[in-house]
């Protein structure tokens, strides 16, 4: 059995189901790798030029990008592997945790309570965003519960988010996390939080940095409104040992009071809820924050790169994620905005990726949007 | 109205995950029973790379003169340079596999093959 965890919740792994992801992840690389260096090829040399002269001139619309591509044989080919791609890694990964989700709800009803807190809510109505699809095509999506006490989502979610991240995100698979409190540390140096909301958590992985990250007594809370993820992000806090409230919530209203945090964050939340959603997400942070207080949301929008943008358009219509393309054009100052934060407050802009366990020059050149304002101080 | 699940077994046991995705599923190819050709050569390729990992395993456990036996298998964690190599023999692999993909098709098809026919017939 191989492990290759850095804590005790971490689903095993068989030799052959090792041998498997091992092969899935070489697979993402090598696919993701020809889409990319292809698809980036035929923008510049044809489809771009093209769409331009169509248009007098103008940059391709999303849409426009993806008829254009459509046309290309060879774009197709390595389409079509992207997708299956993404549907061998669930396939590859699900049966493996299937197989010890009874020793892993074991191990997560022994864990419970013993740091931190899990507040569950059964009768939290799931947002239609979150139904109507299953998000990144993972089967059952990340709600989905098969047993009493379910942590098959999230166990599945942290062995196939570690595959996909491709070692980027570290072995805590935290470099979101760290990214924007980096961002936050330098854009708002005087802040000092003491109370702390993570967004749309998942099962933790960019929320645990923020425990140790701006000092001692910081008491962090985290919502999202998959039950078998919060189960599974409690018991992986517990065997970390860090301490992290979680509870489920919709991040469009919770019931924490008004004014309740200095910091409030998200990570790769925003484009997995709706134009109304998103809204709804910012005009609560502002109600949570106390004055003074920052609310930060980072995602992965780059508006500015036009095969980025096509491979967001991609993703939003071909991997069940629907609000990925349109949320390339949404207007950050403008949502701050509409929830009520002053314009002079508000501030658009992009985190590295980042993490205190890497050098560096050994990470990947990219970052994320980031969506942030502050309340005036009372 | 809860979206979530609340009826279990009796026995504790279980139900089985889904395997397909609710949402559509896309076809990119001009007939769809190539992309399901095409999910099928991807699922037997990590067959064929499973199996290649479990003879190495073999391999490796029989240089440390240990019987290739289930248990033997199971208990094996290969060095990270091991892992290494592995990972190198399935770039190598897919990049065999899947070759005609990568082929260029620009830059000279049969208009300008046929010339090249006739300059030398």
């Amino acid at each position: 059995m191989q492990n290759n965890s850095t804590h005790a919740m971490f689903p095993d792994a068989t030799h052959d189901e090792q041998a498997m992801q091992s092969f899935v992840k070489t697979l993402r690389v090598y696919v993701l790798g020809e889409f990319q260096h292809t698809g980036r090829d035929l923008l510049q040399t044809r489809i771009e030029p093209a769409v331009r002269k169509a248009n007098g001139g103008r940059e391709p619309t999303r849409r426009q990008l993806r008829e254009a591509f459509a046309q290309v044989p060879v774009h197709r080919a390595w389409s079509s592997m992207l997708r299956v791609t993404q549907e061998i890694l669930y396939d590859t990964v699900g049966p493996s945790i299937e197989r010890q989700l009874p020793d892993l709800v074991s191990q997560a009803r022994a864990l419970r309570g013993k740091k931190g807190s899990l507040v569950l809510d059964p009768d939290l109505e799931m947002p239609r965003y979150l139904t109507a699809v299953d998000i990144h095509s993972k089967p059952g999506s990340y709600q989905q519960e098969l047993m009493a006490d379910d942590v098959f989502a999230g166990a599945e979610f942290d062995r196939t988010y570690r595959l996909y991240s491709m070692g980027t995100n570290g072995p805590n698979l935290d470099a979101a996390g760290w990214s924007l409190i980096a961002w936050i540390k330098k854009t708002y140096p005087d802040l000092r939080p003491k109370r702390i909301l993570d967004m749309g958590c998942t099962v933790g992985h960019s929320t645990l940095p923020y425990v140790r990250a701006f000092g001692d007594d910081v008491e962090v809370h985290a919502i999202d409104v998959a039950a078998p993820c919060l189960r599974y992000g409690h018991a992986r806090a517990v065997a970390m040992d860090e301490a992290v409230h979680f509870s489920q919530q919709n991040a469009e209203g919770t019931n924490f009071a008004e004014g309740s945090f200095d910091l409030v964050v998200s990570h790769l939340l925003m484009h997995e809820t709706s134009r109304t959603g998103v809204r709804n997400v910012f005009a609560e942070s502002r109600r949570l924050l106390a004055p003074g207080g920052v609310m930060a949301h980072a995602d992965g929008v780059q508006p500015d790169d036009l095969f980025a943008k096509y491979y967001a358009e991609w993703m939003a219509h071909f991997n069940n994620e629907p609000f990925l393309g349109s949320i390339q054009d949404e207007d950050f100052v403008e949502i701050c905005v509409g929830a009520g934060f002053r314009r002079t407050d508000c501030i658009v802009g992009r985190a590295p990726l980042w993490r205190p366990d890497a050098r560096p020059e050994d990470l990947p050149n990219s970052s994320s949007l980031v969506a942030s304002a502050r309340k005036p101080c009372a | 109205m809860s979206n979530q699940n609340d009826t279990f077994a009796d026995d504790g046991a279980p139900r089985r995950r889904r395997r397909y995705a609710k949402g559509r599923r896309p076809f990119f190819m001009a007939d769809p029973d190539v992309d399901r050709l095409l999910a099928i050569v991807t699922a037997l390729t990590a067959e064929v790379s499973v199996v290649r990992d479990r003879l190495d395993t073999a391999e490796r456990l029989a240089d440390l003169g240990l019987p290739a036996t289930p248990a033997n298998i199971e208990a094996y964690v290969p060095e990270p340079a091991v892992e290494a190599t592995r990972e190198t023999a399935r770039s190598a692999m897919l990049d065999r596999v899947f070759r005609i993909l990568s082929q260029p098709t620009e830059g000279g098809g049969e208009v300008n093959y046929q010339a090249i026919v006739d300059r030398f017939s």
